[in-house]
């Protein structure tokens, strides 16, 4: 329940930070919302000797928007994108998958950034990230970089961050009414992490699917997309049921899912087929922006 | 008699609790919340390693910390072992499975407390008990009851066994050849009481003796077993309790931890605080359940049932604690609510390399309905009858009361077919079995299950009495002063409301006193949903003996007829006379002159338990693609005898059926073959939060019990033995189609998936291969033998 | 480091480690007001109010919310007056040990704050983050749901007219999840 003892500097601007990071390589760790880092501390699976505050920073937090797509700041909590303006217009399933993220309480201070940059295969926000191939602005002493989510998500906890880099902008697309949207979150409980978790971009035209954005949660190390799933959608030439099964069915294909108590590989490959499918057939009849 | 409890609004100001006044202003004196000057906290080392020789401990690093006071070992405290207890009798102890305070020379579970540091603030206490450094020689582990049994690996090498206790009751007839007969075999998981707050103790030295804060179901008890072991006189020792985050069972333990604090408090001369983490309150805290049953029917094909046999498998632990009595209680239910002739049960308990067992919500009562409900299904499935008609058939009728079970107990009242009826009527069972049929093919499942039971509460052993003084205080404050104690269950709110109604005055004006030893001199606690019957009727017989005792020295004072005098409001009136004669107060002044004190003490012993009883319903839908089962209609009929405060025995009610849908769909507590705990808080062993519960249709059959003045039953733990029995069935009634039929709880969405995969490739198989309906039966024999073990 | 924080409307001045947990900290300050269960950041006990919002105190550090207001269960009455969802709870038996209670009381709050007038699932789901194991939670449902219809009457009489379809109370500081 008591962390190790650390140090605590909460800087005012983007070199402060780096300089911090750059004093203690290795030591140091970012402090966004606290609600993936302070669970670990307290049980003391983590004992980063220095936290650097990222709120202190100004210029990280809001919703811009910049034409074609949105910029969320990377401290922007997950109920500030829930409520804002912006994205219940343009990109409602952000708010959507944010929305399914923990309870009320760890909405209010979880941060969007944290999320992503804490690259957990079996959350939430990295999921949809990867599906609406958001760009995701890092900067470090040596400058600003430009990573697309399927370069930035690597492994197990390990994405495209350097030790000494803040993750800074969130890019996320504009959505129109040809995209439908679903989310499928198969937990145990209500506040659990997903067992699996299914999640559905898609773009029509007439009968047919023109672009497919499928990523599944907690089948992998990290998020992955069901590259199978996604071909035999947008090769076919019409939509049919027949169709849908198949590329469902598809989902597990290149996936890595673990065991653990809520479930078996098995289990979850199959639970893969099945959220996949319900997802697909909501996606074709929600648009994504509408509230749900 | 039944009612549905209508949609109520606001409880009656009458029922409403006094406790929530400072509850809900957040100013609960939880144990951590009391100001101890000078205090100390202390923070145990514990083994990392499930079964093994310890060889050293080396403290010095720990002592060497910032802020450290002391720290210890087996050897620095030399406390007395802990006697364990493998039987509920007086004189069930084993001295060769005893329990140290702190290990000596072997570990037997992972979390076991090898050695206490003691420091200035929590904070440099955990961080010094990190660098205790302690080396310890792995044994091979028991990794549980089926592997303890065979006593391959003994967890104490004296006793020459693992079996900690046996019991068979006289076998009572033949159990052959009945025409109808079906086996079970079922699991009951390993569960965590898991109150909001975890264990805890402050030891105060204080003389020579010791001040306890202990948030303690039984604290006389604790007060004496702490005086007994510490080798001090019990009026050396008083134990305090302050508000109380929840018990259920989890508080009734005398933990090693508890010696070891009041241990080191007395050596150091100062004040020692443990307060448990969530983490460490998974693995030291008491657990519960944890029992392996087989269970038969067989009978006549009308559906009465002649026969039952019950096996019984208890895992109590690396220590056998009171947890042996749970597999007792198991046993002593019987048959439960069926009147049935010939009735076999055995018993055996075994230690292993997991924490203690201890009573838990239910306590053997829930494992023993659960397997009776199962089996009665199955059987009315063999028979070809409807189960609930299979019920009925059975149910000890209400004429046979007092009625002597097999397992040795006798129950008060009851009427079983009421209960059964005022369930069924909260549903539309046409409807609901048109519905079942409509969607026979799938893939979301409807189904209904019911459970019917009894429990037992309160105290048949002639130890088990409960205390009560009503006085009044020199200023006329009526106070009362009981040997319960409160862990949430509203006790300062239904004590006053019954001496409140004796003496006809304000209840918020009646002064409580519990949970202090020393300002209630005896007491025996609270559990087995006694407190009502017992301390309530000990405080309504020692109250009206009180109201006469005033009537009488205020007809002395007034040299009338006490017969023409009644209390009210604080005076003394004469009957049918508007003013007021005298006040209670200057009776009790009066007495006081003369030495005397108003007062009476009163010790129930009822020698009789009281058997509450009910039927709970559930209807669930089952998603046969992922597994899911959603509660649709939770019922519960309970009869609880007569009622003393509604508001608060249906704030039971509801709680124990939480507790009863958390084991039936959320709750196992998991150990791996190495002995290691892996479900070690919230996130894997989810407790439910409201999102993942559904609403209750609560309703009530009254039976008064004869064997108290108030008519009042337990009713603390019913939903713990019906909800999971009720599910549990429900989910076999929906996948019939599937021909599912063995399934053990919880029931999470993986564990019915996987037993849906088994019956299909089980159908697949039999169908495939000639001799149909026989092979299927044989085939389903097969899979309930396989799925007793453990899916992981 | 220093540190001010305003807890329950008094300002405050301490000098913490930068690992004292808010939770901690207020229960040190205040003697109890709000209460610690887990340590996985489960089950709530410890909510309160940080600048307006529910947050588990628990997984917030003392020195993050400095600078800030924190509101717990100790300052919601007013001049004694208990606030609706303290009558509701009592009147409702939404507590039975009180443990939970506190954080309970706290995210109700808050879910009013965003939900005058929240359906049952609304509220269940609203209140995922605090675990109960007395209650079995229909009565605090209930208690819930009754002191949102007090305060939409109130709110409702305090302006003059009939209840707007987004009317909403506030207990302490707007409800922005502003930081840096």
């Amino acid at each position: 329940m008591i962390p190790r003892e650390f140090d605590y500097v909460r800087p005012s601007s983007l070199e402060e930070v780096f300089a911090a990071l750059r004093e203690r390589p290795e030591d140091a760790k970012l402090l966004a919302g606290g609600h993936s880092l302070l669970p670990l501390m307290k049980l003391r699976l983590a004992s980063p000797g220095l936290l650097v505050d990222l709120s202190g920073v100004p210029g990280l937090r809001g919703v811009r928007d910049e034409g074609d797509y949105l910029a969320i700041g990377a401290m922007t909590t997950y109920i500030d994108v829930i409520d804002d303006p912006l994205v219940r217009r343009h990109c409602r399933p952000l708010a959507a998958v944010a929305g399914c993220v923990g309870d009320p309480q760890v909405r209010h201070r979880g941060t969007i950034g944290g999320a992503i940059a804490h690259g957990d295969g079996a959350g939430d926000v990295p999921t949809l990230a990867l599906g609406l191939e958001t760009e995701l602005v890092i900067q470090g002493s040596a400058g600003a970089r430009v990573v697309s989510a399927s370069d930035f998500f690597i492994g197990w906890f390990q994405t495209a961050l350097a030790d000494d880099e803040v993750l800074t902008e969130i890019r996320v697309p504009k959505l129109d009414e040809s995209w439908g949207f679903d989310y499928q979150k198969f937990t145990v409980s209500e506040q659990g992490w997903a067992i699996v978790g299914a999640c559905v971009l898609m773009r029509s035209e007439d009968d047919r699917i023109v672009d497919a954005r499928v990523s599944l949660t907690n089948m992998a190390p990290a998020p992955v997309r069901a590259r199978e799933t996604e071909r035999l959608l947008v090769s076919a030439p019409a939509v049919s049921d027949d169709m849908l099964g198949l590329a469902a069915a598809a989902a597990p294909d290149g996936t890595e899912p673990g065991s653990d108590l809520t479930g078996d590989a098995d289990y979850r490959r199959h639970l893969a087929q099945v959220l996949t499918r319900r997802a697909l057939d909501r996606a074709l009849a929600l648009p994504a922006n509408r509230p749900r | 008699m039944s009612e549905t409890l209508p949609e109520h609004g606001p409880w009656s100001e009458r029922y409403q609790r006094r406790e929530d006044t400072w509850l809900l202003e957040g100013r609960g004196c939880h144990l951590v919340n009391l100001p101890i000057d000078d205090v100390l906290d202390g923070v145990f080392v514990r083994s990392t390693t499930a079964h093994g020789a310890l060889r050293s401990i080396d403290l010095a690093p720990a002592l060497e910390a910032p802020g450290v006071v002391a720290a210890f070992t087996a050897d620095d405290l030399r406390l007395p072992d802990i006697p364990s207890r493998t039987s509920a009798s007086a004189n069930a102890v084993n001295p060769m499975m005893s329990r140290p305070a702190l290990a000596r020379d072997r570990v037997r579970y992972v979390g076991e407390q090898v050695a206490l540091v003691v420091a200035d603030t929590e904070a440099r206490a955990v961080d010094a008990a990190e660098l205790a450094e302690v080396d310890i020689d792995p044994l091979p582990v028991v990794s549980d009851a089926r592997a303890a049994v065979l006593d391959e690996t003994l967890l104490f090498e004296e006793a020459g066994t693992n079996v900690a206790a046996r019991r068979v009751n006289e076998d009572t007839g033949p159990d052959d050849n009945w025409p109808v007969s079906v086996t079970v075999r079922l699991t009951h998981a390993r569960l965590v009481p898991a109150p909001l707050e975890p264990l805890g103790i402050i030891a105060i030295p204080d003389d020579d003796g010791l001040i306890v804060w202990c948030g303690h179901q039984a604290p006389h008890r604790l007060r004496d077993q702490l005086a007994g072991m510490l080798g001090l006189e019990k009026d050396q020792v008083r134990v305090i309790v302050p508000d109380v985050g929840g018990g259920f069972g989890l508080r009734m333990g005398f933990y090693p931890e508890y010696l070891a604090v009041a241990g080191a408090a007395l050596r150091v001369g100062r004040p020692v605080r443990w307060i448990a983490t969530r983490y460490e309150n998974f693995l030291c805290g008491t657990h519960g359940r944890d029992q392996y049953h087989e269970v038969t029917l067989a009978g006549d094909r009308d559906g009465r049932i002649r026969h039952f046999e019950e096996r019984i498998l208890a895992d109590v632990g690396a220590y056998p604690h009171n947890g042996s009595h749970v597999p007792e209680f198991t046993f002593s239910l019987g048959a439960g609510p069926y009147d049935i002739e010939h009735v076999r049960l055995t018993m055996t308990t075994v230690v292993s390399n997991r924490a203690p067992t201890g009573v838990y919500r239910g306590a053997g009562r829930p494992e023993a309905t659960a397997s009776m409900e199962r089996a009665v299904d199955e059987f009315a499935r063999a028979a070809g009858l409807d189960a609930m008609e299979v019920r009925r058939k059975n149910f000890i009728a209400p004429g046979k009361f007092p009625y002597h079970n097999a397992g040795g107990l006798i129950y008060d009242s009851g009427n079983y077919a009421a209960a059964l009826d005022a369930a069924l009527a909260c549903v539309d069972m046409p409807a609901l079995r048109e519905e079942q049929r409509r969607r026979a093919d799938g893939p979301v499942y409807l189904g209904v299950g019911a459970a019917a039971f009894v429990d037992r509460a309160g105290g048949a052993v002639p130890s088990l009495v409960e205390y009560a003084r009503a006085e009044f205080a020199g200023d006329g404050t009526l106070r009362v002063r009981a040997g319960s104690s409160s862990a949430g269950q509203g006790h300062i709110t239904v004590w006053s409301q019954i001496a409140a109604d004796v003496f006809e005055c304000a209840r918020d004006d009646v002064d409580v006193i519990i949970g202090d030893t020393t300002e209630v001199k005896r007491g025996t606690g609270s559990f087995a949903s006694r407190s009502g019957q017992m301390a309530g009727s000990a405080i309504k017989i020692a109250a009206e003996r009180l109201y006469q005792r005033v009537l009488n020295a205020a007809a002395d004072e007034l040299e009338v007829s006490a017969a023409d005098l009644e209390i009210r409001d604080g005076m003394i009136w004469a009957k049918g006379d508007p003013a007021g004669l005298l006040s209670v107060a200057e009776v009790a002044a009066r007495a006081a002159r003369r030495g005397e004190e108003l007062a009476d003490e009163e010790v129930f012993a009822p020698n009789a338990f009281t058997l509450p009883s009910g039927v709970h319903l559930a209807v669930v839908e089952v998603d046969a693609e992922t597994g899911r089962v959603a509660i649709r209609q939770m019922i519960a009929a309970d009869d609880c005898g007569n009622i003393l405060n509604p508001m608060i025995v249906e704030g039971q009610i509801h709680g124990s059926l939480a507790q009863g849908i958390g084991a039936a769909l959320y709750e196992e507590m998991v150990y791996g073959e190495d002995g290691q705990p892996v479900t070690t808080g919230f996130i894997d062993y989810p407790i439910p939060s409201a999102a993942d519960l559904p609403s209750y249709v609560t309703t009530r059959v009254v039976t008064p019990s004869p064997t108290n003045p108030l008519g009042v039953k337990g009713a603390g733990e019913s939903g713990c033995l019906g909800a999971p029995a009720a599910i549990g069935n429900a989910v076999v009634d929906a996948l019939q189609p599937l021909d599912l039929r063995d399934v053990q709880l919880p029931l999470t969405p993986y564990r019915v998936w996987q037993a849906i995969q088994r019956a299909r490739a089980e159908s697949a198989a039999t169908e495939s291969t000639a001799g149909g309906q026989e092979a299927q039966a044989s085939a389903a024999q097969t899979s309930a033998a396989q799925a007793t073990g453990r899916e992981r | 480091m220093k540190i001010g924080i305003t807890v329950d409307g008094e300002p405050r001045e301490d000098d913490v480690e930068p690992r004292l947990l808010l939770v901690q900290y207020l229960r040190e300050v205040l003697g109890g007001g709000t209460n610690v269960g887990c340590d996985t950041s489960n089950c709530g006990a410890c909510t309160v109010l940080l600048d307006g919002v529910s947050v588990k105190s628990c997984t917030v550090l003392a020195v993050q919310a400095n600078g800030r207001q924190v509101s717990t269960v100790r300052g919601l009455a007013t001049d004694g007056a208990w606030h609706p969802l303290q009558e509701a709870f009592r009147a409702e038996h939404g507590l039975q040990c009180g443990y939970c209670t506190p954080g309970m009381v706290m995210s109700a709050v808050d879910l009013l704050n965003r939900n005058p007038d929240p359906s049952e699932e609304e509220v269940r789901m609203g209140l995922a983050g605090n675990l109960c194991r007395c209650t079995g939670y229909q009565n605090i449902v209930s208690a819930v749901r009754g002191a949102a219809a007090v305060l939409r009457d109130a709110s409702a009489s305090a302006s003059g007219a009939a209840p707007a379809a987004s009317a909403s109370t506030s207990v302490s500081a707007p409800a922005s999840a502003g930081e840096g």
